[in-house]
């Protein structure tokens, strides 16, 4: 995950509470989603950025997951995330994080 | 206080210099661990000390390997290091490469031991069973980072047996890559009773491991026949190392990771011009008196005569094939044929040397 949105994460999280922030993950894959839900839970896998050995234990959703969705207007839905959700591997990138939600 | 002196060695991304835009970031070094060594730092524990973590540019490795071995190794000399650690590198292919060529340039010349990790199938590996360096080791990791905690443990727990000079088990007891050193042991049961065992496993169903591992390559699939040769357009390919006079494009003797091409549209024979022969594999004395032999530039004018095909590309494709890795020549194959392809040619004349 970018470092500098490391940075900005823990600096969000510093402001205003771990228990105020939710990260919404729009990764277009399975590697991408669970290095990037890593990242925000128990830290920077890579030991690199801001958030190495840093665990902030956030709530992580990814925009394909049904909390996401249910939240957001169906025909927005359809309009803009629909067509993305067909063409990428969406049902794997679920089934990644709700088994990384587990491990 | 640790007696043992570690260096670890990473790209420009763990040393915390920078991601692509920093790939030709040339060798350098930072005390203490970085990034990843600090986990592998507590891994390793009161055993050993990181006492220097050597980095380089992922990109600059590649267009400087030689160079950049010698610069590491000095590093590690200066800092009178007991052990190398590199990376892990994952699936990064570039980076397995160098922490590969690292191990190797290090053991081999400071007689010390090298750990490393990588994806099973990272052209790293390939490299690190081409040298078979007694002294160096290369562990499995997953394909992505998140396996980093596990790597790290591997190596740190494999590097503490090295330092304190355990026994080590075989590979697959160990849990490193092997590098096929043939072991001579004992067995209670002979050949011939271990074999019909073997196949009673296999035919129950039951686990069972093979003492000869037998390497499979992919088939690859034969192209159909060009289906008029004397319209088509044929390309010249060489692995035999004919490149022009002063190596222009930094060719190496042997495991070469880059491709050439050399304009002969002016030619009608290879001894028009003069060139080099660079290859690690033969006697090349004879390609440089006539490279026709490796670049057949006088036969195909006198077949497009002869009407037998249509047209040569005006470029050769050249890269040294000493000791290529697969997985490297298969790229580098893939990168041309698909220049071809946009240049319209029908088909590609690769003379074996």
């Amino acid at each position: 995950m970018d470092l500098e949105v490391q940075g900005r994460v823990k600096e969000l999280a510093q402001e205003y509470g771990k228990d105020n922030l939710v990260i919404l993950l729009g990764a277009p894959n399975v590697d991408a989603a669970q290095v990037q839900f890593e990242t925000m839970t128990r830290g920077d896998p890579t030991f690199v950025g801001p958030l190495a050995g840093v665990e902030l234990g956030l709530e992580v959703y990814h925009v394909f997951e049904e909390p996401v969705k249910s939240a957001i207007d169906p025909a927005r839905y359809s309009e803009l995330i629909e067509t993305l959700e067909l063409g990428l591997e969406s049902d794997s990138i679920v089934a990644a994080l709700q088994q990384a939600r587990i491990g | 206080m640790p007696g043992f002196r570690v260096m670890h060695y990473v790209n420009q991304f763990f040393a915390g210099i920078g991601s692509e835009d920093k790939a030709d970031v040339a060798v350098g070094s930072i005390a203490g661990p970085v990034g990843p060594g600090k986990p592998l730092q507590q891994l390793l524990g009161d055993a050993a000390e990181i006492v220097i973590t050597s980095y380089c540019g992922d990109d600059y490795f590649a267009n400087h390997i030689d160079e950049a071995v010698v610069t590491i190794t000095n590093i590690a000399r200066q800092h009178k290091i007991d052990l190398l650690i590199a990376g892990p590198a994952f699936t990064s292919g570039r980076y397995g490469f160098a922490c590969a060529e690292v191990c190797h340039g290090v053991s081999a010349a400071l007689a010390i031991d090298c750990v490393t990790a990588m994806h099973p199938e990272n052209p790293g590996i390939e490299t690190y069973k081409q040298y078979k360096d007694r002294r160096v080791y290369a562990f499995p990791t997953s394909e992505i980072a998140s396996g980093m905690r596990d790597a790290l443990a591997k190596m740190a727990a494999f590097s503490q047996k090295l330092l304190a000079t355990s026994p080590l088990g075989r590979p697959h007891e160990e849990g490193y890559t092997p590098r096929g050193f043939r072991v001579d042991t004992f067995k209670s049961q002979n050949g011939g009773q271990r074999a019909v065992q073997m196949l009673l496993d296999k035919i129950a169903g039951r686990p069972f491991v093979s003492e000869i591992p037998v390497e499979t390559l992919d088939a690859v699939p034969v192209a159909p026949p060009i289906a008029d040769i004397k319209r088509a357009c044929i390309a010249l390919v060489t692995t035999g190392g004919i490149i022009p006079p002063g190596n222009p494009d930094g060719f190496r003797g042997f495991q070469n990771i880059r491709w050439g091409k050399y304009s002969i549209e002016k030619e009608n024979s290879m001894r028009d011009r003069e060139w080099e022969v660079l290859h690690g594999g033969y006697n090349t004395e004879f390609m440089k008196k006539n490279p026709n032999w490796g670049v057949p530039l006088d036969a195909c004018r006198l077949m497009i005569k002869e009407g037998l095909f249509s047209r040569l590309h005006g470029h050769f494709y050249c890269t040294p094939g000493a000791r290529g890795l697969l997985s490297i020549m298969h790229r580098l194959g893939h990168e041309m044929a698909l220049e071809m392809q946009a240049d319209g040619v029908d088909g590609v004349l690769l003379v074996s040397t």
